[in-house]
């Protein structure tokens, strides 16, 4: 902690440093920027001031606040997608402009300023971040037209899944346990519906999103390997609107207004997708489907007060013949209040509850399970404008966390199941941060800070001793691990169990080579506590989360990047190349035929593991201009993910010999292209094109037989790869002319999936055909040609 | 236990799957020296009338090699020397390979509590294991009902286990034709335990013998493993468990890195059987 207060005293002695060097007369511009249609506040809007070179983007809220010498200024706020705003001020007092951005028509002949956003980006440390606008992810084609954040993510280089029907994504080779998912601020534990095939994430309802896989700020940690931050629009504070799409999976309503105009307002979404859609065994009552609901309330108190209110709650739900019922999903809801102390301080204090459940009925065993992870966290964070060169981030965050491993119970008073309750967990989770970016010289700007993340494991009823405090043992014998016995347990309540505490620094450097050229290194450190139980190759909904303690230790990643960005031609392009290398300590690994579930004493099953991850990613974008009807993005990544568990001792062989080994969604190639063309007025074209090597896979080296089963032998992990994975996906959106001028839009996206369809390998699968006695390779593909429809409407 | 939740997970995922396609594909696999595989499993019936009251004992040592993975042939172990030796009665069992097919018999029934060592000896490499017979429950009851899970044709087999209040057991159900299934009395111990087993393929006026043997928690991950291995998502899959190489419970004293596959098991068994009428 010593150690801690002064870098915080050093940290902040640099910073203010060439403030009072460079104090002399100077007023702080600051407000918010809405939308003017529906005083939905702007995130990521560009206030520049070209008299200066300098300028600011407005955060999570849509403030922006920035210190000039007194002065003349022509101040510009601009956003894709919508008019700029230009205003001539005199400086001589600080001053507060709130801004209302209109969408820009698309009539090409309009003069659009789109001046300076990419530039400022080209200055800003800010590297390894992908944005998309909701807007962007709308349109690119989807398998059953179900838009989707989470892969519209993967087209993004870097970030690869499991393949597709795989739940999450895969980040710069981390696992997708490592990914922090916020919506609103908010932990989301299961991204996936459907066990993957669709994302939790309503698109209507979502305003914003940014994808860190790098070089990520201190107020982000407990995840390792990125951050997906998720903003939920606050609904339009000026008129009733109601917004749905029709779709072939799901429907999705979503209604929006004031509470009090133009000072508060309401949204509330909902999302379903059509029971027994699945199921072509019709003789049966089966039931599978997925539900979600978002509430955002939004008041503004006064012009320093602001109160948020949001909520989620989703649910998938399968049932078999009433023989087995699964239900499980998310509920998190977020208080939050942003109150700005005075022009160059703002603030948000967020109050969350976040909640994971996991249930299943199994009626032929005559039991109910649960299972789950609680947490009630709150941040406090603060943005500190202090000059047009520096801003400082700080803030304090504190997460209590509750796991239920499982829960066991009998079914209507059958007997049989003894009623049982695996030991619950509890631990606490702080962070204080301080992050400062600022601007060194005219060419080098840093972004830099610090972390401190603790964590404390709490005691409970009883937790097991071994000899040796060794819960896994060798069997050098039989070449195998196994579950130590243990020696006695203990009951730690109300105990601290096990502390930890890192120091995470966070640094990120942008060097401008010349106007429209820079060069870009991060590095990051962040510690993760939590751990998905999983030994599968992708995600389940029954994983359980569990704590680090006694027999986890935390997870570490160092990463580090380099990059090279550059606009071309006035913009049209920019052109993003970065490399990384990244180490994850403490990556836990398992023992074969671990069984991870109602396991009430993990750390018998549990190795300690290591992963790395290197690679090279190319973007490139194509930008919208005045001139061109095309957008776009081409991105490859060259990367290697792997992992490796070597033995504790000499004469252990940990997992896979020791050696390293690919990880389930290692691509050393992965490709994708995404086109936007605006034909006209009424009809726009989006293609992607993807291809990425084979995920690796195992094959068998031999097979014998025991107990009359054929069993294939397996050798080295992951040492094969599965055929490589193309495909090419079309949609048009067809947007009909408003004749009545009436408030309905409508719109028709026509797509088709997959279209040459490739039937490409999800998995090889060898076995004995239980017919013929022979030995087969069956290959499964996921998805073939996929042909959609959806309507969205607006009133 | 977690048995169970795993099918219905692997079901689950098979079932979402309606929308994919499989299709048999040609696929190149590494190949490999032979290991020799031992098989060496002896169940202990309840009989009083079979070997003066000490049961009815069925079981062989059976030794084969593996084999490329789309041989046709698994070739036996031929010309093996099999022992099994009892050390508190002296006694050590001789196992002749009478049809020189691999099966090597001897007349031999395990008691509890004592350690007994298989021995084989194959082209010049001793391999060893040593194991204890397990105690078992008692299968009570088995009778048909008329749910179903995926498939209409699929029947409904009711069947209660009765577990021992003063151990941790393992158990292993041969539920007959290929059926098998693993569970441990963690959440039902002491208890009669009743739950429903789903079969396809079956006719009216078909004969069942279901039965349980107790093993030891080393079994069980083995043959969890074995069959995870084997069965529909053999080695691949979005919810697959990465494949490895299974280890059992025999070493090789000779060189240990040419270790066999197989296990030595001896269990104490329950039947029962049962005909499907509807």
């Amino acid at each position: 902690m010593k150690l801690y207060n002064k870098v915080i005293v050093v940290l902040i002695l640099i910073g203010f440093l060439p403030t009072i060097v460079t104090a002399q007369e100077r007023y702080t511009l600051s407000g918010i920027v809405k939308e003017a249609a529906t005083n939905e506040t702007m995130i990521g809007v560009t206030v520049a001031v070209p008299e200066l070179q300098t300028g600011v983007i407005t955060n999570e809220y849509g403030f922006y606040s920035i210190t000039l010498p007194k002065g003349d200024y022509t101040i510009q706020w601009s956003f894709v997608g919508f008019n700029g705003q230009v205003k001539k001020i005199t400086l001589k007092e600080n001053t507060k402009i709130d801004v209302a951005l209109e969408e820009s028509s698309f009539d090409l002949d309009e003069v659009v300023i789109v001046d300076d956003v990419e530039k400022v980006s080209i200055r800003k440390p800010e590297m390894s971040v992908n944005k998309l606008s909701i807007n962007t992810i709308k349109q690119l084609p989807v398998v059953f037209g179900e838009v989707d954040v989470v892969k519209s993510l993967l087209l993004l280089p870097g970030v690869t899944s499991g393949g597709e029907g795989a739940s999450g994504f895969n980040v710069r080779g981390g696992a997708s346990d490592q990914n922090l998912i916020l919506l609103d601020e908010a932990t989301i534990f299961n991204s996936s519906h459907l066990f993957g095939f669709f994302s939790v994430f309503n698109p209507d309802a979502i305003k914003d999103l940014k994808l860190y896989k790098g070089g990520i700020p201190a107020r982000y940690g407990g995840r390792v390997s990125s951050v997906l931050d998720i903003y939920q629009k606050d609904g339009n504070s000026k008129d009733f609107h109601l917004n749905g799409g029709i779709g072939v999976i799901s429907s999705r309503v979503l209604l929006e207004g004031p509470i009090v105009k133009d000072r508060g307002s309401f949204l509330l979404g909902g999302r379903s997708s059509y029971a027994h859609l699945f199921l072509p065994l019709v003789d049966n009552e089966n039931v599978a489907y997925f539900y979600d609901v978002n509430v955002k309330l939004n008041y503004k108190l006064n012009d320093k007060n602001t109160l948020l209110l949001s909520g989620y709650f989703g649910r998938d739900v399968f049932s078999l013949s009433e023989n087995f019922v699964n239900t499980y999903g998310n509920s998190v809801l977020n208080l939050r209040w942003n109150h700005i102390f005075n022009d160059q301080l703002f603030s948000n204090l967020s109050l969350i509850y976040s909640d994971y459940f996991y249930g299943l009925m199994l009626d032929f065993i005559g039991f109910d399970w649960e299972s789950g992870i609680q947490n009630l966290n709150v941040k406090y964070d603060l943005k500190h404008y202090l000059g047009n060169s520096l801003k400082l981030n700080y803030g304090l965050h504190t997460t209590y966390h509750s796991f239920n491993p499982g829960e066991i119970s009998p079914i209507d008073g059958r007997e049989g199941i003894t009623p049982s309750k695996l030991i619950k967990k509890f631990a606490l989770e702080n962070a204080v941060y301080l992050g400062v970016e600022q601007k060194l010289t005219k060419k080098l700007t840093a972004e830099y800070g610090l972390r401190y993340s603790t964590f404390l494991r709490f005691g409970q009823s009883s937790l097991n001793r071994y000899q040796d405090d060794q819960a896994v043992i060798y069997e050098e014998n039989l070449g195998i691990y196994e579950g130590a016995e243990p020696i006695g347990a203990e009951d730690s309540s109300g105990d601290v169990l096990t502390s930890f505490g890192t120091l995470e620094p966070r640094l990120a450097l942008s060097y401008l080579l010349s106007s429209n050229k820079s060069i870009k290194a991060s590095y990051n450190r962040i510690a993760q506590y939590l751990h998905l139980l999983s030994n599968t190759s992708s995600p389940t909904p029954l994983d359980v989360w569990t704590p680090s303690g006694p027999f986890v230790k935390p997870q570490i990643a160092n990463q580090v990047a380099l990059g090279y960005f550059q606009d071309i031609r006035e913009n049209a392009y920019t052109l993003q190349v970065e490399t990384f290398y990244k180490t994850v300590e403490n990556r836990i690994n398992y023992i074969d035929g671990a069984d991870l579930i109602a396991n009430d004493a993990i750390e018998r099953v549990i190795l300690n593991g290591e992963a790395r991850a290197y690679g090279l990613e190319v973007l490139l974008t194509k930008n919208r201009t005045d001139d061109s009807r095309f957008t776009g993005w081409l991105a490859y990544t060259l990367s290697r993910s792997e992992e490796r568990t070597p033995g504790r001792t000499a004469i252990e062989p940990g997992i896979n010999f020791g050696e390293w080994y690919a990880s389930n969604y290692d691509k050393t190639h992965d490709i994708s292209m995404t086109m936007s063309y605006k034909a006209s007025e009424k009809w726009s074209i989006n293609t992607n094109f993807s291809f990425q090597t084979g995920q690796p896979t195992t094959y068998p080296n031999s097979q014998y037989e025991f107990s009359t089963i054929v069993v294939p032998n397996f050798s080295l992990r992951n040492s094969n790869r599965l055929p490589s994975y193309h495909r090419l996906d079309i949609s048009a959106t067809l947007t009909p002319k408003n004749k009545n001028n009436n408030r309905w839009r409508g719109e028709w996206v026509f797509g088709i999936y997959n279209i040459y369809n490739r039937k490409n390998a999800a998995s090889i699968t060898f076995s004995q055909n239980k017919d013929t006695g022979n030995n087969e390779a069956t290959k499964l593909s996921i998805f073939g040609i996929v042909p959609s429809v959806t309507y969205n409407f607006k009133f | 236990m977690s048995d169970f939740i795993k099918k219905t997970i692997i079901v689950l995922v098979i079932f979402f799957t309606c929308v994919s396609c499989e299709e048999l594909v040609q696929v190149d696999v590494p190949e490999t020296a032979p290991r020799l595989v031992i098989e060496a499993t002896f169940n202990r019936f309840e009989d009083e009338n079979a070997n003066g009251g000490r049961g009815r004992s069925e079981g062989i040592v059976k030794l084969s090699l593996s084999a490329p993975f789309f041989e046709k042939e698994i070739p036996p172990a031929l010309g093996a020397q099999v022992t099994i030796e009892d050390p508190v009665n002296s006694i050590v069992y001789q196992f002749i390979d009478q049809g020189n097919d691999g099966n090597y018999f001897a007349s031999f029934v395990p008691d509890f509590d004592i350690p007994y060592t298989l021995t084989v000896i194959y082209e010049g490499e001793t391999y060893q294991s040593t194991t204890e017979l397990q105690q078992t429950g008692m299968l009570v009851g088995a009778i048909q009902g008329d749910k179903t899970l995926f498939n209409a044709e699929d029947k409904e087999v009711i069947i209660t286990l009765k577990d021992s209040p003063d151990s941790k057991d393992y158990y292993f159900l041969d539920l007959d034709v290929g059926n098998f299934l693993l569970t441990d009395d963690e959440f039902y111990n002491g208890n009669d335990f009743t739950f429903s087993y789903f079969y396809e393929d079956l006719e009216i006026g078909d004969n069942l013998i279901i039965k349980l043997f107790g093993v030891d928690q080393r079994f069980t991950s083995f043959f969890e493993i074995l069959q995870s291995q084997s069965g529909e998502d053999g080695g691949g899959g979005p919810f697959a468990t990465p494949p490895v190489t299974v280890r059992g419970n025999i070493r090789n004293v000779t060189n240990p890195r040419n270790f066999p596959f197989g296990y030595f098991r001896l269990s104490a068994g329950s039947e029962i059987s049962i005909e499907i009428t509807k």
